[in-house]
């Protein structure tokens, strides 16, 4: 119960971000979609492993998703990755360090400064590894023609 | 107006609109090579870095045509990539003549009218589902939802004095926690870390972010980097901006 409502929300929430980024509102759907799926890879994973592999694994899902999505819809990757991403910020972790670092409490300020590190290089890396994947693997098939 | 001047207009305005609108530098290098191949010249050198395009076109022996532009400022705007995106598509595909394609070219450029209504009312949900996510209960998720139609409002009642972004970010750091110290002190909110989160959010550099990396992973390291730090310095300054507030409120520490 408490996974469906999250996803809704990451749901809703992408929605939200591609109308902030202007995208084309016949993307919304599946922006939305790309956003949910990113979070239930992101919090079963999570649910089994670590904060690192869970943001690398969401990661490649939705930047694997939207390149594939991208072809067909043929819109710029951009336009389904950028809000899609947004779900797996590590939000409180961040907000954790600037404010333990706030108060003077440098210890766990820098500790949670790198648990926020390695989520994102996690999500850095999951970019890059599936940006060096080949086009050609992405590029639609040309329709062949019959010939008479 | 030459032929050749035309086909520079086009080229070097369709990449810098790309790069305005928020696309990585490779999709413009290649789109704006594709469409100057397409109108038949016969030497071109693009040079492309995040807030720049520098274009070279030639057309026979002695016809050359230089550009340079300079691009101060990025406004994400995914419908205009889009538009771009199937206008060199189209150019290519359908073979539209030169005129047709700066007709649409510029048709495109002026952008449609923006209902700011709609950006409030996204910044909102998207900061109280956000809230959500980051484990808030309903009461948190309605608490950023309020602060992040403000906060929105706020930028957009701003946005003719053209703030620098520095003083923009801070400001808006300032303005969400404190209302979030508010609406706690006020009892309509239980958790202030997941609430002050949820309604920051919208400010988050994602494109800038996500750009950057696709751009050193492209190995535009120049780009890549300038917008990395680009990105880098607006976290910091909304960061600032939570300290700040959180001080004149007489919380957190000494």
């Amino acid at each position: 119960m408490g996974l469906l409502l999250e996803t809704a929300a990451a749901f809703v929430g992408t929605i939200a971000f591609g109308i902030l980024f202007v995208v084309p509102s016949s993307q919304f759907l599946v922006c939305g979609l790309v956003g949910g799926i990113g979070w239930v890879v992101y919090a079963v994973t999570l649910a089994n492993s670590s904060a690192a592999v869970a943001s690398f694994m969401a990661t490649v899902v939705i930047v694997l998703l939207a390149r594939i999505l991208a072809v067909v819809r043929k819109v710029p990757t951009n336009v389904i990755m950028i809000p899609g991403i947004f779900p797996i910020v590590p939000g409180i972790g961040l907000y954790d360090m600037i404010y333990n670092l706030m108060i003077g409490d440098t210890a766990s300020g820098v500790s949670q400064g790198l648990a926020v590190l390695k989520a994102i290089g996690a999500i850095v890396f999951g970019i890059i590894a599936v940006f060096s994947l080949p086009n050609r693997w992405f590029r639609k098939r040309p329709k062949i023609v019959a010939r008479r | 107006m030459g032929d050749l001047k035309k086909i520079l207009k086009l080229t070097a305005g369709v990449g810098e609109e790309l790069i305005r609108c928020g696309a990585e530098i490779s999709r413009v290098e290649d789109t704006m090579n594709r469409i100057a191949l397409h109108y038949g010249v016969t030497g071109r050198q693009i040079f492309i870095i995040s807030n720049g395009v520098f274009v070279n076109l030639e057309k026979g022996e002695e016809a050359k045509n230089v550009s340079f532009q300079h691009i101060p400022q990025i406004s994400v705007d995914m419908s205009k990539l889009c538009e771009l995106n199937s206008l060199s598509r189209d150019i290519e595909q359908m073979d539209l003549s030169l005129d047709q394609a700066l007709a649409r070219f510029e048709c495109v450029r002026g952008g449609k009218k923006k209902n700011i209504w709609q950006y409030i009312a996204a910044s909102g949900v998207g900061a109280g589902s956000f809230c959500y996510l980051f484990g808030g209960d309903a009461k948190d998720c309605f608490g950023a939802l309020l602060m992040g139609l403000i906060l929105w409002f706020f930028f957009t009642a701003v946005e003719r004095y053209r703030l620098p972004k520095v003083v923009l970010h801070t400001l808006g750091g300032i303005l969400a926690t404190s209302g979030c110290i508010f609406l706690l002190r006020l009892g309509l909110v239980n958790h202030l870390e997941q609430t002050i989160m949820g309604s920051i959010i919208p400010m988050i550099p994602g494109v800038a972010f996500v750009n950057g990396i696709r751009d050193i992973a492209d190995s535009d390291y120049i780009s890549g980097s300038i917008r990395l730090l680009d990105a880098m310095l607006i976290f910091i300054c909304i960061a600032a901006g939570v300290c700040i507030a959180f001080r004149l409120f007489g919380m957190g520490g000494v």
